[in-house]
């Protein structure tokens, strides 16, 4: 018993894994929350996409010293009001937009990075740092997170609707366009924080995975957000624990635990339809 | 009033305004099209109930959007007891075809139906007691309490077809538009239905129907507009329509 007593424990003595734990947490809970609209509304490849354009931002706030999290946050706002503004006015389908631009965000991060001469300090950003925070980016975090889950929390029925009848809500007077793009602009503050966790390339893991094994698990919104928020809380809390004594990369574990409960999730579903019980 | 989701404070209608007053509308999807609406005038009295017919793609799903505000008109008036469209919106309920709506979307069926007050709630504001009772009251006209706490997408397409009723009704508006409610729905609904739709005449509201059952015109509406290649053919009093071409219907 005090074995697995310490092996929760001991990791966590250390300063800078309690800062991680910290981060770590609020990150998954935050991405889970809003990932239930992601996976509801299919905007997974747009949250994809705003994680990859991240990375010019982070490269050129390096090269000019600024605050690698701002220049995240501003790639990632720049984003999503761009797709914003594309959905309302390009006559292009809306994912080939997406898919050209950033693609080309993200070669144009590559190229910049590439150009430095300190790749191995940006490489964090493709693969995540959350032992690196330290207590400014915890606070960043922190904020980042109310304000999505404040926002989330009082245009909770606006966006509910706009997500299965958008006629009804332009019919009601509200402004779908700018309903959608006010959310993409949350994920796009969501997103960078979970660069942070397991970087560029596994964000949308966070975002999609755990509200993913949510809905197989419950067919209530609230339910699911809340499902979401507590499976990414214990992936990363497992995910931190076991790359410590594993010495393996943390952002990555903690996304192959997203997917074990997705599939433990895939499984009760199964079990559920054997016995002919169906969700509830 | 900056609570109100048009950001307008509500404005009363016109005395003795008709329902509906359209002149010279023109509509057009795109520039290489032609025209979805062309020269449409027609004006609509109140408390009345109106059957819109005309064949697929006449221009009845584009003039009922076109009266709530969902599609632009490029030409002509549309006047709403007397006033703007914009400024209408919570005088209007809208009923749009069942394809409209993502029915997978995890929500309840009385949750569904509480989403017509939000016009009234406006942002921030949560829905009150009044709101919660009305939305109670009308799912037990439709038929729908036994079915209040399933998902949207567990109901039947007669189901569904109430619960988007249930959802104009709450709206508690002067004019509802309907789009197609009769399509593919079982023959207790659709009785139902035209029971409702005689009740919210009575109580001096307005009802269009855009339709293709032509079985019960007579008996069931007080007008018939006939909607064909984008402008009004022939708008009459449902008891002359047997003499009107049939063959511009359906």
């Amino acid at each position: 018993m005090n074995a697995i007593y310490d092996w929760f424990v001991v990791p966590i003595q250390y300063g800078f894994m309690q800062s991680a734990l910290f981060a770590s947490v609020i990150i998954a809970m935050t991405c889970g929350v809003i990932g239930s609209y992601v996976v509801l509304r299919r905007l997974a490849f747009i949250g994809d996409a705003l994680a990859h354009t991240a990375l010019p931002g982070v490269v050129v706030a390096y090269l000019n010293g600024w605050n690698l999290f701002g220049g995240a946050l501003a790639a990632g706002v720049m984003t999503a009001l761009g797709i914003g503004w594309m959905a309302r006015k390009s006559t292009l389908r809306e994912d080939t937009a997406i898919g050209v631009i950033f693609t080309a965000m993200f070669a144009l991060g590559i190229v910049l990075m590439s150009g430095t001469q300190s790749f191995r300090d940006l490489s964090h950003i493709l693969f995540g740092n959350i032992l690196g925070v330290d207590r400014t980016d915890v606070l960043l975090i922190s904020t980042v997170a109310v304000v999505v889950l404040v926002v989330l929390f009082l245009l909770h029925k606006e966006f509910e609707l706009a997500s299965f009848d958008t006629l009804q809500a332009e019919v009601m007077g509200i402004h779908t366009d700018y309903l959608r793009t006010t959310l993409l602009v949350l994920l796009a503050f969501t997103v960078v924080t979970g660069i942070q966790v397991v970087g560029v390339i596994l964000t949308s893991a966070l975002l999609v995975t755990p509200a993913a094994t949510a809905s197989l698990l419950t067919r209530d919104l609230r339910s699911m957000m809340i499902y979401a928020a507590f499976i990414g809380a214990g992936s990363a809390v497992l995910g931190l624990i076991l790359s410590y004594h594993y010495a393996v990369s943390t952002g990555a574990t903690i996304v192959l635990l997203c997917t074990g409960f997705f599939a433990i999730a895939v499984g009760v579903q199964r079990i559920r339809q054997y016995r002919g019980e169906g969700r509830s | 009033m900056f609570l109100n989701y048009s950001g307008r404070t509500h404005v009363d209608s016109v005395p003795d305004a008709p329902a509906i007053e359209i002149h010279n509308l023109h509509v057009r999807y795109d520039a290489k099209q032609g025209e979805a609406l062309s020269g449409v005038s027609v004006t609509i009295p109140a408390s009345a109930r109106v059957a819109l017919i005309g064949q697929n793609g006449a221009g009845k799903s584009t003039l009922l959007k076109t009266l709530v505000g969902l599609q632009p008109y490029s030409s002509g008036s549309v006047l709403i007891f007397g006033r703007n469209v914009r400024a209408c919106h919570h005088r209007v309920a809208y009923l749009p075809q069942r394809g409209e709506i993502d029915w997978r979307f995890p929500i309840s069926v009385r949750r569904f139906v509480l989403t017509g007050r939000y016009v009234h709630i406006g942002w921030l504001r949560q829905p009150k007691a009044h709101d919660l009772a009305l939305v109670e009251q009308t799912l037990e006209r439709l038929n729908l309490s036994s079915v209040a706490d399933r998902l949207i997408s567990d109901l039947s397409g007669g189901q569904q077809q109430r619960a988007l009723l249930g959802r104009a009704i709450v709206q508690e508006s002067e004019l509802l538009l309907l789009d197609e409610p009769f399509n593919n729905i079982d023959p207790e609904t659709r009785v139902l239905i035209t029971h409702i739709v005689a009740e919210l005449k009575a109580l001096g509201r307005t009802i269009v129907v855009a339709t293709h059952d032509l079985s019960r015109l007579r008996e069931e509406f007080d007008y018939v507009a006939v909607i064909h290649d984008g402008t009004i053919a022939a708008f009459t009093d449902a008891p002359s329509y047997a003499v009107a071409p049939a063959e511009l219907a359906l």
